[in-house]
């Protein structure tokens, strides 16, 4: 069969090539390995040449020492706290101040917090009796930082010892720095297949994906798991807004003002990632309303010609919703193409489709060892063994969760119901068309 | 007419008997049997609360047990001394003082007394035995009662007046008693106490975490839900009678429904540091000393009542008081056997001039503090104690005890010298004992002096305890 389908590969034409797997060598390859490879091929010397500028950049923070605010606001996170603190009492960057918001949980988070800020090991606890969503908490932290730069961080994660110091780097470099995101990677990988898989997915999406967008500049989310903001722009726009996907969301809203929204892949951060298959389409059906929500919806704006208009705005919104939403239709095109006309090799186009984008994960995974060498950390050499498994999790199953909950975003405005804020705070978010 | 402060009530004719002579010296000479209840002029409180101290630290239980009423010339009456007698009587109109009628219920009181055993009803001066028998008499429970003007915060009226300034407190005593099983304790409150100075009068505080600062402000946080908006309230603006948010410029209409406050947080004013924990400080109003809350004195402020073994020791006295255990260890004579033999002494010196004999009187300042503070090994000491007495004694030496803590001895053919050295001997070992055995030391002060036909033991005595 394998055989076959190689056969029926030789001969095809340049043209029949194309006809057949159109949506892999005119828009998958196009944007995600070559794009993507010729962007890195310019970025990683480039980066190698600026490192007098870092060096200057690192040596700058530390005779202006400014105070960071790592700010940590959860529901019944607790637990998670005092990890959190051991991590960041090892940073090689010793000023800043931790401000946990505990967002009106139901468990022990208060009593582990109290007790580690009579410690000194929290330097700011408040707890909000009514829960209010992970905005409103964040936005009580912002409210009594006193740092020049703010840290939103993941309770559940933790760091590399130089990650606080790193993830500055890119605001003393560049005065139009509005907010940096640090490189989100998974801890618990080890934990089980799926754990595997997203691991392999992160390095593509987070680490060379947002790399490359941010050194097109048109980077479009800094991570709620782990970014870092100037809190006078964050205090301008009055905080964030309400969820979900308020990680995008702000980004937007920092670009509108007009400042950079970059990502530092040398500020690491480890978090828990959902080691079970429910629990993972859970997480990713959230994620993907808020897509829809916030660039159609709330930042339509963006795509429309106004005083404020700006290029790599629109092109930023428009690749995330022509990558993400459209191409999801290329899909059902594709399929019924495959349908009508060449039924009969159904079986040769699964094989080479798969075929081809297992290479196409194998390049990209390429990508990745190349830019953590040049990072100087290790390379995953480990989880090359999952790359096989890839075009099913990205081809299918999340595509599939992406498109149910697109559906579902578009049909009823689902994201307005969602567990994660309190049902007044979506009651309102609805009534307001937010 | 004027007024006489003191007024007795006599029990058979319920006759009032008014001596403008009657004073509190000549209390001793007044035939209490037949005495019903003792009206006390309460137009002033504070005189008639000092008469009802001095009569209730009188020793015979015939005077400190009788009931005492004020008569008060106002329905108005505030403070606690009020609570202290057993019954305030209100004059009616322009009705006489004499003319008072005096409540029957108080004839409980009068036949308790008349129970006592006889030999129980001479003069005692044990504080416990006295709160033992107030309350037993009145079949009453020790109440507190809140009060500004007791620096601890709480008086129990009824008991207060037994206390002098130098006694131990009320307090103390109780639970003294308490740990003896003699009263049970249940909790009427629990308070804070200055560990300085005892003060119950205390400022409490928030301070700032970090800096100790008291100037903190309370900021007051709204959530906006429609902008997800959180700041302090003061950063909303004032819109008619609602707040704008200052983020997206409407108007929070309803809390609950489009806006929450989710909470409060403590703002230092010197050092900014935000919390919602204040560390809790108390200032004394006494002492002035700033202490941690948390290291403050947390006591139970209980009432008290008087258990079956309580209520016999207010019958029968209380048996491992030195007086006691000196009583079984050495034939410990009363006062007035011993007053006897010293006459017969004195006599027998006068009349044959050949030898001396010496009283020596020894005071144990503090004795009874003993008791308080060891409880059940108060016993141990006391013991220790008799037997100094015997090993420095002789055969024929008489010993007789004045009060728990004052003893006078009797001792034949010796001159005043040596019954002085013997004094110091004694005094000696007990130094000893008290510094090996307790870690701590007991004040002793003694007397001897030469038996004279001039010699009156109980003025002697009386002398040396009010010099
Ligand atoms: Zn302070
Ligand atoms: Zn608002
Ligand atoms: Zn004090």
């Amino acid at each position: 069969m394998i055989e076959q389908a190689f056969v029926f590969f030789i001969n095809l034409s340049g043209w029949q090539l194309l006809g057949y797997f159109w949506p892999f060598f005119m828009i998958d390859m196009v944007r995600y390995v070559l794009l993507e490879g010729v962007v890195l091929l310019q970025y990683l010397p480039q980066r190698k040449r600026k490192a007098a500028l870092y060096a200057a950049a690192r040596q700058q923070l530390f005779s202006q020492k400014p105070l960071i605010s790592v700010i940590v606001p959860g529901k019944n996170e607790g637990r998670y706290i005092p990890k959190l603190v051991q991590t960041l009492r090892q940073q090689s960057y010793p000023f800043y101040e931790l401000i946990v918001v505990d967002d009106g949980s139901d468990d022990a988070t208060p009593e582990i917090c109290r007790e580690l800020e009579r410690n000194g090991l929290i330097d700011c606890f408040i707890r909000n009796e009514i829960r209010g969503g992970k905005a409103s908490a964040a936005n009580t932290a912002l409210q009594f930082a006193k740092g020049r730069y703010i840290v939103h961080i993941d309770a559940d994660s933790h760091m590399e010892r130089d990650a606080l110091e790193t993830i500055l780097l890119p605001f003393l470099m560049d005065a139009d720095v509005g907010c940096v995101g640090g490189d989100v990677r998974v801890a618990n990988y080890e934990d089980s297949f799926a754990a595997q898989i997203q691991r392999i997915e992160y390095s593509k999406s987070i680490m060379v994906g947002r790399t490359v967008a941010s050194h097109l500049g048109l980077l479009r989310i800094v991570s709620g798991a782990y970014g870092a903001f100037r809190r006078d722009i964050l205090e301008a726009i009055h905080g964030w807004d309400v969820g979900p996907g308020l990680d995008g969301d702000i980004t937007l809203k920092i670009r509108k003002m007009g400042f950079k929204v970059v990502h530092e892949p040398a500020s690491v951060c480890y978090t828990n990632v959902p080691t079970s298959y429910t629990k993972l389409a859970k997480q990713r059906y959230r994620w993907d309303k808020s897509m829809i929500r916030f660039r159609l919806r709330k930042h339509r704006d963006i795509l429309w010609p106004s005083e404020s208009f700006r290029w790599r705005n629109f092109i930023t919104v428009a690749d995330n919703l022509f990558f993400n939403l459209l191409l999801d239709i290329k899909w059902v095109i594709y399929f019924f193409q495959i349908i009508q006309l060449s039924s009969g090799y159904i079986a040769f186009l699964i094989i080479l489709n798969y075929f081809f984008y297992v290479c196409a994960n194998l390049v990209q995974w390429l990508f990745s060892a190349m830019m953590l060498r040049s990072l100087n950390q290790k390379p995953m050499y480990q989880s090359v063994m999952f790359i096989p498994l890839m075009p099913i999790y990205t081809g299918t199953y999340l595509r599939l969760i992406r498109t149910f909950a697109y559906v579902m975003e578009l049909l009823h405005k689902r994201s307005y119901v969602d567990r994660w804020n309190p049902w007044k705070v979506s009651k309102i978010a609805k009534r307001n068309k937010l | 007419m004027m007024k006489q402060p003191l007024q007795l009530v006599f029990a058979q004719n319920n006759k009032p008997l008014l001596q403008a002579t009657t004073t509190f010296e000549s209390l001793d000479k007044v035939d209490w049997q037949q005495v019903s209840c003792l009206l006390l002029d309460a137009a002033d409180i504070s005189t008639a609360y000092a008469a009802l101290v001095k009569l209730r630290q009188h020793s015979s239980p015939h005077c400190y047990l009788r009931p005492v009423v004020f008569v008060a010339d106002t329905e108005r009456q505030s403070g606690w001394q009020w609570h202290s007698a057993d019954a305030v009587l209100v004059l009616q109109g322009d009705q006489l003082f004499e003319q008072v009628a005096v409540p029957d219920q108080l004839e409980m009181i009068n036949r308790w007394i008349d129970n006592l055993p006889q030999q129980e009803r001479g003069a005692d001066g044990h504080l416990q035995v006295k709160v033992l028998r107030l309350l037993a008499s009145r079949q009453s429970t020790a109440e507190p009662q809140a009060t500004p003007t007791n620096y601890n915060g709480y008086v129990y009226p009824l008991l207060q007046p037994v206390f002098s300034i130098q006694d131990m407190g009320v307090m103390q005593t109780l639970g003294f008693l308490e740990q003896q099983n003699l009263l049970s304790a249940t909790l009427f409150d629990r308070a804070h106490f200055c560990i300085h100075c005892d003060s119950a009068f205390l400022n409490f505080k928030e301070t700032c975490v970090a800096c100790g600062s008291h100037d903190l402000d309370v900021v007051e946080l709204v959530h906006h839900f429609s902008c997800g908006f959180t700041a302090d309230i003061t950063r909303f603006k004032a819109g008619g009678d609602a707040l704008i948010c200052p983020k997206c410029d409407k108007h929070l209409r309803h809390i609950g429904v489009d806006y929450d406050k989710p909470s409060t947080v403590n703002k230092c004013r010197l050092c900014q540091h935000v919390s919602q924990e204040g560390n809790v400080v108390a200032k004394c109003f006494n002492c002035n000393c700033t202490t941690e809350a948390k290291f403050l004195d947390l006591r139970r402020i209980n009432s008290y009542k008087l258990t079956s073994v309580g209520l016999n020791a207010a019958f029968y006295g209380l048996k491992t008081y030195f007086t006691d255990i000196l009583e079984n260890e050495l034939q410990l004579l009363s006062l007035r056997e011993f007053e006897l033999f010293a006459n017969v002494e004195a006599a027998r010196i006068a009349r044959y001039g050949k030898s001396q004999s010496a009283l020596a009187i020894v005071r144990f300042v503090g004795l009874d503090k003993i008791h308080l503070e060891l409880g059940s090994k108060a016993k141990q000491i006391f013991t220790e104690l008799a037997g100094i007495f015997k090993t420095i004694l002789r055969e024929t030496d008489i010993i007789t005890a004045y009060n728990e803590s004052m003893f006078a001895i009797l001792m034949p053919e010796t001159s005043q010298d040596n019954a002085a050295l013997a004094l110091s001997r004694l005094q000696k070992s007990v130094e000893q004992l008290f510094t090996e055995n307790f870690d701590r030391s007991l004040d002793i002060q003694q007397h001897a002096l030469a038996v004279t036909s001039e010699l009156q033991v109980r003025d002697a005595l009386e002398r040396f305890l009010n010099q």
